[in-house]
């Protein structure tokens, strides 16, 4: 349903239908792309005028609830339901609301075709996957199938039903029958043996129900479904749509597929702000033969070469077994993940080969002080190296700078801000924000990290016509006092920020090694002279050992392991100098070397592929 | 021919190519847009304000192709308005494709492979001077940054 992405099918559909055809033998599984069908509504109604970037406009949009906002009205029966408020709050942000409005003022009637189109198939069950702002639109279309026909069930699962917000989601929605919680892949096939067996789900752990007109919720048991029932998706109803679509030309389809479930780090160490629930943190992989077989079985079947991956982070030992797969394929893959950012140049190199293209490495900040407030499990040189590397192989990073943690000080930030004309040369954050404050993360679950008052956005009562503690069950983003930075050093990294992201498509800093053997670092950044530095003896060497983050003391060795043998005091003015000219980046004590071996290609002019 | 074929190769691997351009043949210059524009020209006023035209026109990933399993992929976005991704599935088409990233003579070329050739020259993905034939289109090997697949 809508807000899911145009371009790509929708993962837990695609798991879950062939979850239940390798299960259930008697069932039909029959797919509905809701979201491509809003999307062609959209487009036929407005003659063309809305396209799938006003959709995506919206669908970016998840700090308003925008998403869902548009269909409250189609939910409540009152297309005036919440609008002033919208409207009103839009204004005072200068946020263009047109395209939402109009989409809208259209809702009630895509939620009436849906429901006839879906009804047609002659379903005894539909079922809704929620994730980020798919709930409302399925609302109301589960509503309407329910008014239409009382005897379809409807079930609802997807990451926004997990825990209280699946039981609020429950009794709150009469005409929901079920809510599956946590992970589908076991308790589905269950939930819909039982009801073509006229029972009820009373021993399906998680699952909510209704005992006349009381909601039951199941208590979830401790656990998580092994990679072994996570079937490769089945995309063939998603592509076979997309095939006739009028949108077709619109979209470039990608594949999304799943390699793990979890975070091998967080299972250890929480990073604070992150909002994945604890109880399905457990890392699991598929092995990596497996999951390039299931790959390369979908890449063939639907040509598509894009890969979009769901995984929270990379499996560690991919890089030894499931990268070199990848490359021996020698087809053009373009991939992305999410992985840990403490990464050497082999590891990125290996990235590159492979054809991960687009990496999120979780850098968040530079300064090592915050990181470890939010322990984040790295360092700002090593986020520094991180970036660094991606320059050199030619890998966009996509990273957003993170402020507002309890326990930050200005200093944290005012040491970065000073250095960043140095990092110009290197990919700048997509964003600079304060963090947000999401159910199931550490800051969340324990407040006296700092965020004991909270409360549901404000845009989720524009959304949800329930009272406060409802709301409070419901939603998954919450807003709190503000900690950390603010006023001029606030200010001044969002500038600092803007102007590195200006000086990116122009700058570069560059190794070259000539015949002489001496190290030259030429100096292309804007806003620094245009020059030429050349390190010979031991600075060559030093500089070659600042690839990683290295204290004084570390450097030292390093270079009295080369034959160098230097006073420490001579060692500490050299490294200042570098600070100087912006050829090292220092942080707690540690310095790094920001000349890159290579130099991406860019958009001068700014811009994206088109 | 040999050197379009090798700035094609050069903007494969991201290389960085400055050149002086000398055209003297009747040269269909926006089909090389997708390729690193000449620093420098130097012929008629007419050639130099093609040559104006190309650096003005120019930016990466204009013009590439992907291989994939048992397809080629192109994608051209030289002209912005008639913006494609082609996918060439057929052997012959595949065939001729990969034959030619190697310029050659036209006529070297199978009876089967001329029609595919040609096909692809009608498609703007070949370009042809004095009977000498070479793919237009670079292997995507290393993405412009940023490459967001959204």
């Amino acid at each position: 349903m809508p807000f899911q992405a145009l371009d790509t099918p929708s993962l837990p559909v695609g798991i879950l239908h062939q979850r239940i055809e390798d299960t259930c033998p008697d069932v039909t599984v029959v797919e509905y792309p809701g979201a491509l069908r809003f999307g062609e509504y959209l487009f036929t109604r407005s003659n063309g005028e809305l396209t799938p970037k006003q959709y995506v406009a919206v669908a970016d949009r998840i700090e308003y609830l925008l998403g869902d906002w548009v269909f409250a009205g189609a939910l409540y029966d009152d297309p005036q339901w919440r609008l002033e408020e919208m409207r009103d709050y839009a204004r005072s942000v200068d946020l263009d609301l047109a395209p939402a409005e109009y989409m809208r003022g259209v809702a009630r009637d895509y939620v009436q075709e849906a429901a006839t189109e879906i009804l047609a198939m002659e379903p005894s069950v539909v079922g809704f996957t929620t994730t980020f702002m798919q709930t409302v639109s399925s609302l109301a279309v589960a509503r309407e199938i329910k008014r239409r026909r009382p005897g379809v069930k409807i079930v609802f699962g997807g990451a926004n039903c997990e825990e209280r917000m699946g039981h609020a989601l429950h009794r709150n929605h009469r005409f929901v029958d079920f809510v599956v919680r946590g992970e589908g892949e076991r308790a589905l096939p269950h939930l819909l043996q039982r009801i073509a067996a006229g029972v009820e789900p009373r021993d399906i752990p998680g699952v909510c129900w209704w005992d006349g007109e009381s909601s039951v919720a199941n208590p979830e048991l401790p656990g998580t479904v092994p990679p072994e029932l996570i079937p490769s998706p089945n995309y063939s109803d998603w592509f076979a749509a997309l095939d006739t679509s009028p949108l077709a030309g619109y979209l470039s389809p990608y594949l999304f597929v799943e390699a793990s479930r979890g975070c091998w780090w967080g299972e250890r160490h929480h990073c604070t702000f992150c909002g994945l629930n604890d109880a399905l943190i457990a890392y699991r992989s598929k092995p990596a033969q497996r999951f390039w077989e299931e790959l390369s079985r979908l890449v063939t079947q639907h040509r598509v070469l894009d890969v979009m991956t769901a995984d929270n982070i990379m499996d560690a030992s991919y890089y030894r077994e499931l990268l070199p797969l990848l490359e021996r394929s020698e087809w053009d893959l373009r991939l992305q993940f999410e992985a840990k950012a403490n990464v050497d140049a082999e590891k990125v190199a290996k990235l590159a080969a492979a054809g991960v293209c687009t990496v999120q490495f979780g850098i968040e900040s530079l300064s090592s002080r915050v990181l470890a407030i939010m322990d984040k499990g790295t360092t700002g040189t090593a986020n520094v190296r991180a970036l660094r590397e991606a320059e050199t192989h030619h890998v966009t990073v996509l990273w957003n700078y993170l402020y507002g943690f309890p326990g930050e000080d200005a200093e944290d930030y005012w040491s970065i801000i000073d250095q960043i004309p140095a990092l110009v040369h290197l990919q700048p954050p997509g964003s600079v924000g304060r963090i947000a404050l999401e159910r199931f993360s550490p800051y969340f679950e324990r407040p006296e990290l700092g965020f004991a008052d909270r409360t549901p956005l404000r845009f989720y009562r524009y959304v949800y016509d329930l009272p406060p503690d409802e709301l409070a069950d419901l939603a998954y983003f919450f807003e709190s006092r503000h900690h950390g930075i603010s006023g001029d050093v606030e200010k001044a990294l969002i500038d600092a920020v803007d102007q590195w992201k200006q000086a990116y498509v122009t700058s570069s800093l560059y190794l070259s090694v000539g015949p002489d053997e001496a190290l030259r670092i030429h100096d292309h950044r804007e806003g620094w002279p245009r020059r030429i530095h050349t390190l010979t003896g031991w600075q060559r060497d030093g500089y070659e050992g600042l690839q990683r983050g290295r204290t004084v003391r570390s450097l030292h060795t390093y270079l009295a392991q080369r034959g160098h043998d230097l006073g420490i005091d001579e060692l500490t003015g050299w490294l200042s100098s570098l600070v100087r000219e912006g050829l090292v980046f220092v942080d707690a004590d540690r310095y790094v070397a920001l000349a890159t071996k290579d130099v991406a290609v860019r958009f001068e002019r700014g811009g994206h592929i088109l | 021919m040999k050197f379009i074929a090798w700035l094609r190769e050069a903007t494969s691997e991201a290389t960085d190519v400055v050149w002086r351009a000398n055209i003297d043949v009747d040269l269909d210059v926006p089909l090389l847009y997708h390729l690193p524009p000449p620093a420098a020209a130097d012929g008629p006023a007419e050639v130099l304000a093609r040559v104006e035209a190309w650096r003005d026109a120019h930016r990466p990933a204009m013009c590439y192709y992907r291989v994939g399993p048992g397809f080629i992929q192109v994608r051209d976005v030289r002209v912005p308005q008639r913006a494609a991704t082609l996918q060439l599935d057929e052997q012959a088409l595949i065939d001729a494709f990969t034959c030619c990233l190697q310029h050659r003579r036209l006529r070297s070329l199978t009876p089967d492979q001329q029609t595919a050739a040609t096909r692809l020259r009608d498609e703007g993905l070949l370009i042809e001077v004095d009977g000498w034939v070479t793919t237009l289109p670079s292997r995507m090997r290393k993405w412009p940054v940023p490459s967001y697949l959204t």
